[in-house]
């Protein structure tokens, strides 16, 4: 669609525009700069237009991984985000077909009892969860965490992957039937590669949530040996005396860095998962 | 959703179990989803529910039903506080995201220069866990030498203001920070929903003679509006949820003036070890997600209506 824009109208547009960007990039910017700075330098006196570094150095990354372990939450965090997307994917594909290709009464019923879930927030499980798993001796283990988040994902990408096979045409289902497939041969050796570019999106999603996790790793581990980066990070908040800001700044970049690196290079299967999911809300 | 809340949960059990018997496998099939969220989501749930009904404490051998927990919240002094920064929180939130998240989706559907930096900007900040989104805020907010915002505000010979520990302050410094982090869900779903609005319907308007303005509370507005109200209940949902990023930049202070229910629930139950209250604050939590929703489905049928 092409419109075109007088003048005046476009000079409002911008101006709108420009608010709004510096909105949104101003505390990611900001935050990059603070990293780069020296303890010297974090002393001046910034203001929105000379809050870059005039020294930048890399130092204050090398000392926030030696100091805080940066690098330990990071590893805890990888392990975490690969764990939960792979067994996310393994418990949702079933359903995903069984919701897709089976035929039965009230569909949607269960498509909304299986979303509801979502609606709960972690804070609210992680209560009676904190019970139990000090009573099965699960509290402070990687593999109760790891449980824990494959079950929070799950109802979204249940209902995303569901979507995702809706689009695939049944006639390739039968073509399997007739070559004498089974429905869990049809789903591994047809669906599933078929619908890889779905599941890329459901996995940079899912990724990217079990990245930001903080409730359920606060609230259930106090091993600060297994904390993934988003509550390691807050350690780098308190262990510093007087000037920390820079090596603050530093241990963020590093937690956010590898989110922003998705949405560089792949922000379309983000927006893809995003709007799958409100289509149905 | 008849029975309110609980009637496709019961529907769902009723109606996987007497699945007639030549589809059993669905059934099977089903078995991962119904196992993991039955053990983490409906059995944690409930038990939530069953324990703030009880004086539950962590390291009490004893635990009695009693409505002791009910009562100790209900009358708690902090309860109203809290209260009334969980209702402020969650309509200036909502409210911002669900405005700002049109005017991108309006600045980006222009198809003008430079409007996919804009999209790019936004997406990041959704994408910034909260906790480094509230260290971020409470970094920019700060009066020292580092608070770019204060110093701007300097520069222009405006006087500081005391973000941090003034509780009005705080409360707004809140919202802003959790506004910056949601927007992008909600600009991107309403870019979704502009996107997918029949170019001729503004053609037809515009040989109408319907200026730009009129042709936006003609077309554009009643179009959007299925996707704005799943966006008001999405958005509203995930705001009472919210928690990481209101703990790293404030954690819920001054005192107790940007405390919402979510910071209560985790302050009574890991802080104060009361799994009793902790639990009551959750069903207050449970409770108002429900009546934000509902009085947005009311809104809704009546709209309708009239």
């Amino acid at each position: 669609m092409d419109r075109h824009y007088s003048p005046t109208q476009k000079v409002f547009i911008y101006i709108f525009y420009v608010i709004l960007l510096v909105f949104f990039l101003l505390p990611v910017v900001y935050i990059f700069a603070m990293s780069l700075k020296t303890e010297a330098e974090v002393l001046d006196k910034v203001h929105l237009f000379n809050f870059y570094p005039k020294r930048p150095t890399l130092e204050n990354f090398g000392r926030v991984i030696k100091n805080v372990r940066m690098d330990m939450y990071l590893a805890n965090s990888a392990k975490l985000v690969i764990t939960t997307s792979i067994g996310v994917l393994l418990a949702a594909f079933p359903s995903a077909f069984a919701l897709s290709r089976g035929n039965f009464k009230r569909k949607e019923l269960v498509m909304m009892g299986v979303l509801f879930f979502q609606m709960i927030s972690p804070i609210i499980i992680s209560i009676s969860i904190y019970w139990y798993y000090s009573k099965l001796h699960l509290l402070n283990t990687y593999s109760g965490l790891a449980l824990i988040y494959i079950a929070i994902h799950l109802p979204f990408t249940t209902f995303l992957m569901k979507g995702v096979f809706d689009a695939i045409p049944r006639d390739l289902d039968e073509a399997a039937h007739i070559d004498g497939c089974s429905r869990f041969a049809t789903l591994l050796k047809v669906i599933i590669p078929t619908a890889v570019p779905g599941i890329a999106s459901a996995t940079i999603f899912n990724s990217i949530n079990a990245w930001s996790q903080f409730i359920i790793p606060f609230f259930l581990i106090s091993d600060n040996k297994l904390y993934p980066v988003s509550v390691g990070i807050l350690q780098a908040q308190g262990s510093y005396q007087d000037v920390s800001t820079h090596y603050l700044a530093a241990a963020s970049v590093i937690g956010l860095f590898p989110a922003v690196l998705l949405v560089l290079f792949l922000q379309k299967f983000i927006i893809r998962a995003l709007t799958a999911g409100a289509v149905k809300g | 959703m008849r029975k309110g809340a609980s009637g496709p949960l019961l529907i769902l059990f009723k109606d996987i179990l007497m699945i007639e018997h030549n589809k059993r496998w669905i059934l099977q099939w089903f078995l991962p989803v119904l196992i993991i969220l039955t053990l983490f989501y409906l059995f944690p749930l409930l038990d939530a529910i069953r324990l703030s009904f009880t004086n539950a404490r962590i390291g009490l051998a004893n635990v009695k039903f009693s409505l002791s927990s009910y009562e100790a919240v209900l009358t708690d002094p902090d309860l109203p506080v809290v209260l009334r920064n969980t209702v402020i929180f969650v309509i200036f939130t909502v409210f911002c995201q669900l405005t700002l998240g049109l005017l991108v989706g309006l600045l980006l559907e222009t198809h003008l220069k430079g409007m996919g930096l804009l999209k790019l900007a936004m997406i990041t900040a959704w994408v910034v866990p909260g906790v480094i989104a509230g260290i971020t805020w409470n970094l920019l907010y700060s009066s020292a030498s580092w608070g770019v915002i204060n110093n701007t505000l300097e520069l222009f010979g405006a006087e500081k203001i005391s973000f941090m520990t003034n509780p009005s302050w705080a409360l707004v410094a809140t919202i802003i920070a959790n506004v910056w982090r949601g927007t992008g869900f909600s600009g991107i779903m309403q870019y979704g929903a502009l996107r997918g609005i029949d170019p001729q319907l503004y053609e037809a308007a515009s040989i109408d003679g319907a200026g730009s303005f009129r042709r936006f509370w003609g077309i554009t507005l009643p179009m959007l509006k299925p996707m704005l109200m799943i966006n008001l209940v999405l958005i509203t949902i995930s705001t009472v949820n919210t928690y990481d990023a209101i703990w790293a930049l404030t954690k819920g202070g001054p005192g107790i003036s940007t405390t919402v229910l979510s910071l209560q629930t985790y302050k009574s139950t890991f802080l104060r070890l009361n799994l009793g209250q902790g639990a009551v604050y959750a069903v207050l939590m449970i409770l108002s997600s429900t009546i934000f929703t509902a009085i947005y489905l009311r809104m809704m049928k009546e709209e309708n209506r009239g």
